[in-house]
C-alpha cells in the first residue's frame, strides 16, 4: 500500500480544475410583486486566480530533526486553521496523525491538497461534488476522502444518505416563496 | 505580571527617517536582549497597517492603496483562510431587485433586531451605504448569482421586512450560490494584488504600539517561520481580527478565532464594548461545533433529555420544538444546569431523529446522517445526535465611531477617538448589530466599514506623511512578556487551561444567565485567568512554535472571556442575546447604555457609554424603542 501510494505520487500532476458548481435546482421563486417567476441562476463558471501556490514554492527539508519539526508545525497549522470549522477538523484531525509518519512525496501531496479552496475540497470529500482527476488521484486526498467515507459506511445508513452530487441541506430555502423561510437565517 | 519584568531597552528608529510612497522603507534588524535571549527586531514604516486579512481588512486594504497609501497586511493565516470563508447565506442590501425595498427598512430591522442597543447612526451609514458597498464588490468581479433578466440574486432570511415590518417579507441577501464569503475573499484578495498592498503572512500580532499621549504608532508582530519580531509604524492601525468565538466549548468559528485584536486593545489600556451580547445557535454538534440545520427540527426532529422527556413542550406548548432560536437554546441549557443534560457530563442534549422516514433524511434533510456519522460518530437511524447551543456570533468588540475609528472614554467626552487606531468587523463593535444581529448582516459590517476605514484615513491623512519617531522602549515590555512566556515552567499544559475557560463560559455565560450563574462564572473565570499564570510551554523555540501561539491566543482569549462574563453579570436586563431569567424585562431607564469592560492590572474594571439614539440627518428619523416579544 505505501509502496502504490508512493509510486503513484512520484507521476502525480496536479493540473487543478475548477469542479462546475451543480445545476440550479428545479423550481421558481414566487415574488409576490412580480408579474412572472423568474428562476435565480447559480454561480456560473468562477475561475479563482488568486489560489494559493504554497505548494510549489514550500521546500521540503528533511534532513534534520529541527528541519522536520519546522515543516511538521507549519504544516499543522495550516491544516487546523482553514478558516473553516469543518475542515479545520476532519484534515486538521488527519494531518496531526499521520504527518509523522509521512515522506516527501506524501508531504509534497498534502502541500497540493492545502492549496486547495475550501468549499470545493468540502464537497469533494463529502462527495457533494465530483472532484477533478488531478485531485481524485492525490494519495492525500484519497486518505483523507477514505477516512471520511469510513466513518459514513460504519455510522449512516445508506437509505438515509444524500446521493452523489447531491448538495447537503443550508440555512436557507430559495424555493419557499411569499411566506419567506420557514426556519429563519443561520 | 507578565508584564512587570522590563529589560534593556530598543534603539529608536534614526532621526529624520519618514515613510515614503514609493516602497516600504525597512530599516537594518536590530537585537533585543532579555536576560535569557536575543531577539531580532525588524523595522518597518507605512503610511497604514491593516491587522487581518479577512473580508474586513482586505476591504480596509484595497480601500488605503486605492487612496494611495502605502499600505502593509499583517496575517496570521493566509488570506483566503480567514473564517470569512465559511460564511454562506450572502449579504444584505436594500437592492430592491427581487421586490421594492429600501434603506431604511433595512434599517429599521437592524435597529429592532439589536433590540436598540444599536447605535442608530452608524446603522443607518451601514444600510445606507449597503447598496454602494455591494455594487462595488460586483465591479471588482464579485460572481453574485443572478436572476434570470439579469440583477443580483437576493434571497429571503429571517427578520427582513418591508415597510417598517408592515409590509411582509424581504429578499435583501445578495449571494453567491452558498459560497458568498468564500467569493468575496477571493475578489478582495485579488483586488488588493492587483494594488500592491505587502502582505505580511503568518506573522502573528502581538500588540498595539501606543505613545505615552496615548496615540496608537503601530503594532508589533512575530513572524511564525523565521522567529524574527517586526515594528510595523504607521500613521493609522486598522484591527480587522475577527471574533472570539472559541473562547466557548462549542462553537461554530473556524479554530483561527481567539479574539486577537480585541486582546490588543484591551492589553493597551482601551475598552471592549458589549461583549457580554453572544449569539448562539441551538444545535451544534457536541465537541465539534458544526450546525445542525433548524430544518432537522422542521421535519419533526425532537430534543430529548437524559430522562427521554420531550422537554420543549413544556418551555413552548404551542411551539415545542419549533419555537424560536433563542427559546430553544435556554430551554436546553436550563435541562442541562438542572442535571437533565446527557452524556457522561451530562453537559448536553440529545436530538432524535431515528423516527423520520429515510427519505425524509435523504431528500429533504441531505448531508445531516453525514454530518452527524463525521462529527459525532452516530448513525441517526439508531441513535440520538449530541447537541448544545452553539457560539455563532460576538456582537462585542472593538468600539468604534461609524467610520472605524476606535473610541474611549475621555474626560466627560464618551465618544472620543483614539489617534491612529481603527477597526471593522467582528472585532469591531460599531455598534450595527447591537444586542443580538440581524441575519445576513455580518458580511455588510465586513465591507461597509472596512472601506469606511480606509475613507477615513483619506480624509484625515496624506500618503507619505512624515510620521513620529518610535520611542525607544516601543514593543519592550511585549518581548519582555513574549519571553517570559516562552519559558514559562509552571504545571499546566495550554490545552487544559483552555478547556477549562471553555467550560466556565458555557456553563456560566452560554444563553441561561442569573444572578447565581453569572457571578459564579466570574469566580470562576477570574480562577482560570489565574491559573495560566501556571501555564507550562514545552517548545521553547521561535520558529513554528505552535505551543507558544496557541498559548498566546489563550491569553487573548482569557481576556475576552473575563470581560464577557464581568459584563454579563453586571448587566441586569434582558435585551437581545442576553437573556436574564432573573430580569426578564428590557430596561430602557437604567441600561440603554453600551457595556465598556476595560482590564487593567489582570481585572475587569466596567464603565459605559450613551447609545447613539440620533441618526446623521434627517434622510431617516430615529426609530424609538418597542417592546420586544420574545
Amino acid at each position: 500500500m505505501a509502496a502504490a501510494l508512493l509510486r503513484r505520487a512520484l507521476h502525480l500532476h496536479l493540473h487543478l480544475r475548477r469542479a462546475l458548481p451543480s445545476p440550479p435546482r428545479a423550481g421558481a421563486l414566487l415574488l409576490p410583486a412580480a408579474a412572472s417567476s423568474p428562476a435565480h441562476r447559480f454561480l456560473s463558471g468562477f475561475t479563482t486566480t488568486t489560489q494559493q501556490n504554497s505548494a510549489s514554492t514550500t521546500t521540503i527539508d528533511l534532513s534534520s530533526d529541527e528541519s522536520r519539526r519546522r515543516l511538521i508545525n507549519r504544516l499543522v497549522y495550516r491544516s487546523k486553521q482553514r478558516g473553516f470549522l469543518e475542515l479545520d477538523l476532519v484534515l486538521g484531525t488527519w494531518v496531526e496523525q499521520h504527518i509523522h509518519s509521512m515522506d516527501e512525496a506524501n508531504i509534497r501531496a498534502l502541500l497540493q491538497v492545502l492549496d486547495l479552496e475550501n468549499p470545493d475540497l468540502w464537497k469533494w470529500l463529502t462527495s457533494q461534488e465530483q472532484p477533478p482527476e488531478a485531485v481524485n488521484s492525490n494519495p492525500v486526498f484519497i486518505a483523507v476522502k477514505s477516512k471520511v467515507t469510513d466513518n459514513l459506511s460504519k455510522h449512516s445508513s445508506p437509505e438515509t444518505r444524500s446521493a452523489p452530487g447531491q448538495p447537503w441541506v443550508r440555512g436557507w430555502d430559495d424555493k419557499r416563496g411569499i411566506e419567506g423561510p420557514k426556519y429563519g437565517n443561520q | 505580571m507578565w508584564r512587570g519584568c522590563v529589560s534593556r531597552g530598543l534603539r529608536s528608529l534614526s532621526k529624520g527617517k519618514g515613510s515614503s510612497s514609493s516602497a516600504p522603507v525597512s530599516a537594518a534588524a536590530r537585537l533585543f536582549s532579555t536576560a535569557s535571549s536575543s531577539y531580532t527586531v525588524v523595522d518597518h514604516s507605512y503610511d497604514a497597517v491593516v491587522v487581518g486579512a479577512g473580508g474586513a481588512g482586505l476591504r480596509a486594504a484595497i480601500g488605503l492603496s486605492e487612496h494611495g497609501f502605502n499600505t502593509a497586511c499583517i496575517t496570521k493565516l493566509f488570506p483566503t483562510r480567514s473564517h470569512t470563508v465559511a460564511a454562506q447565506g450572502g449579504i444584505n442590501a436594500a437592492l430592491g431587485n427581487m421586490t421594492e425595498d429600501d434603506w431604511r427598512w433595512h434599517m429599521y430591522d437592524t435597529v429592532k433586531g439589536s433590540d436598540w442597543l444599536g447605535d442608530q447612526d452608524s446603522i443607518q451609514y451601514m444600510c445606507r451605504e449597503a447598496p454602494k458597498a455591494v455594487i462595488e464588490l460586483e465591479n471588482y468581479g464579485l460572481p453574485f448569482s443572478r436572476t434570470e433578466d439579469g440583477k443580483i440574486y437576493q434571497r429571503a432570511f429571517g427578520g427582513q421586512s418591508l415597510d417598517f415590518g408592515k409590509g411582509g417579507q424581504a429578499y435583501r441577501c445578495a449571494c453567491a450560490a452558498d459560497r458568498t464569503g468564500h467569493a468575496m475573499l477571493h475578489t478582495l484578495y485579488g483586488q488588493a494584488m492587483k494594488h500592491n498592498t505587502q502582505f505580511f503572512v503568518e506573522y502573528f500580532a502581538l500588540d498595539l504600539i501606543m505613545d505615552s499621549e496615548g496615540t496608537c504608532q503601530g503594532v508589533i508582530a512575530l513572524n511564525m517561520e523565521d522567529g524574527t519580531l517586526h515594528r510595523f509604524r504607521a500613521t493609522n492601525t486598522i484591527l480587522a481580527t475577527g471574533g472570539y468565538g472559541r473562547a466557548y466549548f462549542s462553537a461554530t468559528s473556524a479554530h483561527t478565532c481567539t479574539g486577537d485584536g480585541n486582546a490588543m486593545v484591551a492589553r493597551a489600556g482601551l475598552p471592549l464594548q458589549d461583549l457580554e451580547f453572544v449569539q448562539f445557535h441551538p444545535t451544534g454538534i457536541y465537541g465539534a461545533g458544526c450546525l445542525i440545520t433548524e430544518g432537522s427540527r422542521g421535519e419533526g426532529g425532537i430534543l430529548r433529555n437524559s430522562e427521554g422527556e420531550r422537554f420543549m413542550e413544556r418551555y413552548a406548548p404551542t411551539a415545542k420544538d419549533l419555537a424560536s432560536r433563542d427559546v430553544v437554546s435556554r430551554s436546553m441549557t436550563m435541562e442541562i444546569r438542572e442535571g437533565r443534560g446527557v452524556g457522561p457530563l451530562k453537559d448536553h442534549i440529545y436530538l432524535h431523529l431515528n423516527h423520520l422516514p429515510p427519505e425524509v433524511l435523504k431528500e429533504r434533510l441531505p448531508g445531516i446522517s453525514e454530518t452527524a456519522a463525521i462529527f459525532a460518530g452516530v448513525d441517526v437511524t439508531k441513535e440520538p445526535i449530541p447537541v448544545l447551543p452553539t457560539v455563532h456570533y460576538n456582537m462585542g468588540g472593538i468600539p468604534t465611531n461609524y467610520h472605524g475609528e476606535v473610541v474611549t472614554m475621555k474626560g466627560d467626552n464618551p465618544d472620543s477617538v483614539v489617534p491612529g487606531l481603527m477597526a471593522a468587523g467582528e472585532a469591531a463593535c460599531a455598534s450595527v448589530h447591537g444586542a443580538n444581529r440581524l441575519g445576513a448582516n455580518s458580511l455588510l459590517d465586513i465591507v461597509v466599514f472596512g472601506r469606511a476605514c480606509a475613507n477615513r484615513v483619506a480624509e484625515t491623512a496624506k500618503p507619505g506623511e512624515k510620521q513620529k519617531p518610535l520611542q525607544k522602549s516601543a514593543g519592550e515590555k511585549t518581548i519582555a512578556w513574549l519571553d517570559k512566556l516562552r519559558n514559562a515552567n509552571g504545571s499546566l499544559p495550554t490545552s487544559k487551561i483552555r478547556l477549562n475557560m471553555q467550560r466556565v463560559m458555557q456553563n456560566n455565560a452560554a444563553v441561561f444567565r442569573t444572578q447565581e450563574t453569572l457571578e459564579e462564572g466570574c469566580k470562576l473565570i477570574t480562577k482560570a485567568w489565574e491559573s495560566y499564570h501556571d501555564v507550562k510551554i514545552s517548545d521553547r523555540s521561535l520558529i513554528w512554535n505552535s505551543d507558544l501561539i496557541e498559548t498566546i491566543e489563550l491569553e487573548n482569549l482569557l481576556i475576552n472571556a473575563c470581560i464577557t462574563m464581568h459584563s454579563a453579570e453586571a448587566r441586569k436586563e434582558s435585551r437581545g442575546a442576553h437573556a436574564r431569567e432573573d430580569f426578564t424585562k428590557r430596561d430602557d431607564e437604567q441600561w440603554m447604555k453600551h457595556s465598556l469592560g476595560y482590564w487593567e492590572n489582570e481585572k475587569v474594571r466596567l464603565a459605559y457609554r450613551p447609545v447613539h439614539m440620533n441618526t446623521l440627518d434627517s434622510e431617516v428619523e430615529s426609530f424609538p424603542p418597542k417592546a420586544r416579544v420574545y
